[in-house]
């Protein structure tokens, strides 16, 4: 127990190590600490956007709904690994290409000049803050939960833990050290999550996971096909968990992340690790854990108890001191995304909320510093609402926090892809979304019988279009500077880049 | 995205993704509830998800690779 707590302080100290290195390291400008400088590179930009989504839910939410509900919960969290890959090809070199030509250190700035109004930025900003900072909330949680359920510490212990640590990497270090980080906490996690599911099955399930599967299959024959044990997966409740796999594209925190590129390739190389490395590889083990190995092992626990599951078998099968190794994936895991998101809400608070209301030109220290502060009070409600802990974390990510940032998607594509898309179109959108998504949780029938997302996102796209096509469109300059001009910066930089290569290959100038 | 519409390999790659993206949305609800288990543990529910994001990185593999437009940037 207490090796356990000093391995948990140490690797405290650690983070916090690098948080100060990574101040020392920073060049105290806007583009780098809310970019980490437009230059992550591709092994950088795989564990930095991988962790975000490997989150304390990868732990205690998603193998939690997978022991009560059974595998086909998996199509939520292997679609969503479809739909980030396709956000780094299909939208990433658009975002990347816009922030640096234009020199934007948000999607929310982009917004605000392509739809030529501060309120269409303003309110995006709004809307996803309120979903974003009780995701950050519930990493919090997590770390709660593995406090409690590994070291029997009480789970504010670590809920204020990893909320400090979280406070001085990103108030310190900005968006690079955040990074940086991932890499670090990445490999924490992916080694403690490996190793920890191998050792279990030699130690608890000789005959591996066929025998895991008989026994699963021995309790309940519907185990480990749709509808699943508790009868929840009907072909419409699995069309909605696509959609709402889907729609993580939409997540912020994953958008801003192509801004932060060196350049495309690293996008395209992201795109397919994350596919292959990360969603057929490494998210077998959590949904392992989920579906067979926990259910073969450990009989009933029901809900919040399910989301320790993965814990409980650990502590159950295999010695402590790699108990203690598990707990700190479980921090790592919380803490990569947490950091993530807190940059993004920091950021969104300082440059597209606070810096609207200023008539002043702020300074780039200037507008670090609201950034900082804006951490500060995104990280101490998040606090709160962790101490509420209102739901199970897999139940909150994919009803709660996911449908609500999906609300931005149809005006952020519309902005990328389509010239006539407006203003009016993207309020209209955006607002009667998220009336439909709080409709539908209120009263269920709303959503005729899909989820809430699904109702949400059709009844937003629709005004977006519908109110875009019957008002004025905007400026033939606002289309032109982000249409041709953007597809032009990028035609020219794929036309100097193979002349360089060309260049190098023949070893003349060309 | 634009970029991809414009030339012939773009569109049979964006062709390729919007038909396995159809049959996950709209055949899988329906094949979830089989029972088989392939190499007796994996359900069938995931094994269509594993094709599905292995026939995306191949696709993806060729395209960006080979003929995207963007790809030297």
């Amino acid at each position: 127990m207490v090796l356990s707590v000093l391995a948990v302080v140490i690797f405290g100290i650690i983070v916090v190590l690098i948080g100060v290195y990574g101040y020392k390291f920073s060049k105290k400008t806007v583009a780098d600490y809310m970019l980490a400088g437009r230059d992550i590179g591709k092994v950088v930009l795989f564990f930095y956007i991988s962790m975000v989504l490997y989150s304390a839910w990868t732990i205690y939410g998603y193998p939690g709904i997978l022991y009560l509900h059974g595998p086909p919960y998996v199509v939520f969290a292997l679609s969503a690994h479809a739909a980030f890959a396709f956000v780094y090809f299909g939208i990433g070199p658009r975002m990347w290409g816009v922030g640096k030509l234009y020199g934007y250190a948000s999607p929310l700035e982009f917004l605000e000049h392509r739809y030529e109004s501060p309120w269409v930025r303003i309110l995006t900003a709004v809307v996803l803050l309120a979903f974003i900072v009780p995701y950050v909330g519930i990493q919090a949680v997590g770390a709660g939960a593995g406090f409690n359920s590994f070291l029997g510490l009480p789970y504010s212990y670590g809920a204020i833990y990893i909320s400090l640590l979280m406070a001085a990497v990103v108030i310190m270090g900005g968006m690079r050290t955040v990074a940086w980080l991932n890499v670090f906490l990445g490999s924490i996690f992916f080694v403690a999550f490996v190793g920890s599911l191998l050792w279990v099955i030699k130690v608890a399930l000789p005959g591996g996971l066929t025998e895991a599967a008989q026994i699963v299959l021995a309790k309940n024959p519907e185990a480990l096909s749709a509808p699943g044990p508790s009868g929840i997966w009907t072909p419409k409740a699995i069309f909605g968990l696509v959609v709402a796999g889907l729609t993580t594209a939409a997540w912020p925190h994953v958008m801003v992340g192509t801004m932060t590129a060196r350049n495309v390739q690293a996008m395209r190389t992201f795109a397919i690790l994350f596919l292959t490395l990360a969603g057929i590889f490494f998210y077998s083990f959590p949904t392992i854990y989920g579906s067979l190995v926990g259910p073969a092992l450990i009989h009933g626990l029901v809900g919040k108890q399910a989301d320790a599951v993965l814990q409980i078998v650990v502590g159950k099968f295999l010695p402590m001191w790699f108990g203690t190794f598990v707990l700190m994936a479980v921090v790592a895991a919380a803490m990569s995304t947490a950091g993530t998101q807190l940059m993004v809400s920091g950021v969104f608070i300082s440059r597209d909320v606070l810096s609207k209301f200023t008539r002043r030109e702020v300074s780039d220290a200037q507008m670090i510093n609201w950034t900082r502060l804006s951490l500060f009070l995104v990280i101490f409600a998040s606090l709160v609402l962790a101490f509420l802990r209102p739901t199970e974390l897999g139940l909150f990510l994919t009803n709660i926090a996911s449908p609500g940032f999906t609300q931005w998607l149809p005006l952020l594509l519309g902005a990328l892809f389509w010239k006539r898309g407006n203003k009016y179109g993207a309020i209209a959108g955006l607002i009667s979304g998220v009336v439909m998504l709080v409709a539908a949780w209120i009263y269920k029938p709303v959503a005729l019988g899909f989820p809430p997302v699904v109702m949400a996102t059709a009844v937003n796209t629709f005004m977006y279009l519908v109110v875009s096509l019957a008002t004025a469109p905007v400026s033939e300059n606002t289309k032109a500077k982000f249409f041709d001009a953007l597809d032009d910066y990028l035609d020219d930089l794929a036309r100097q880049a193979r002349e360089k290569d060309l260049s190098k290959a023949t070893g003349h100038s060309v | 995205m634009r970029e991809m519409t414009k030339h012939g390999p773009g569109r049979v790659f964006i062709a390729v993704l919007a038909l396995t993206l159809l049959f996950i949305l709209f055949v899988l609800p329906f094949i979830a509830s089989n029972k088989h288990l392939f190499f007796g543990w994996i359900p069938t529910v995931w094994f269509v998800c594993i094709i599905f994001l292995f026939v995306w990185a191949v696709a993806c593999g060729i395209y960006l690779y080979r003929y995207w437009p963007y790809r030297d940037i």
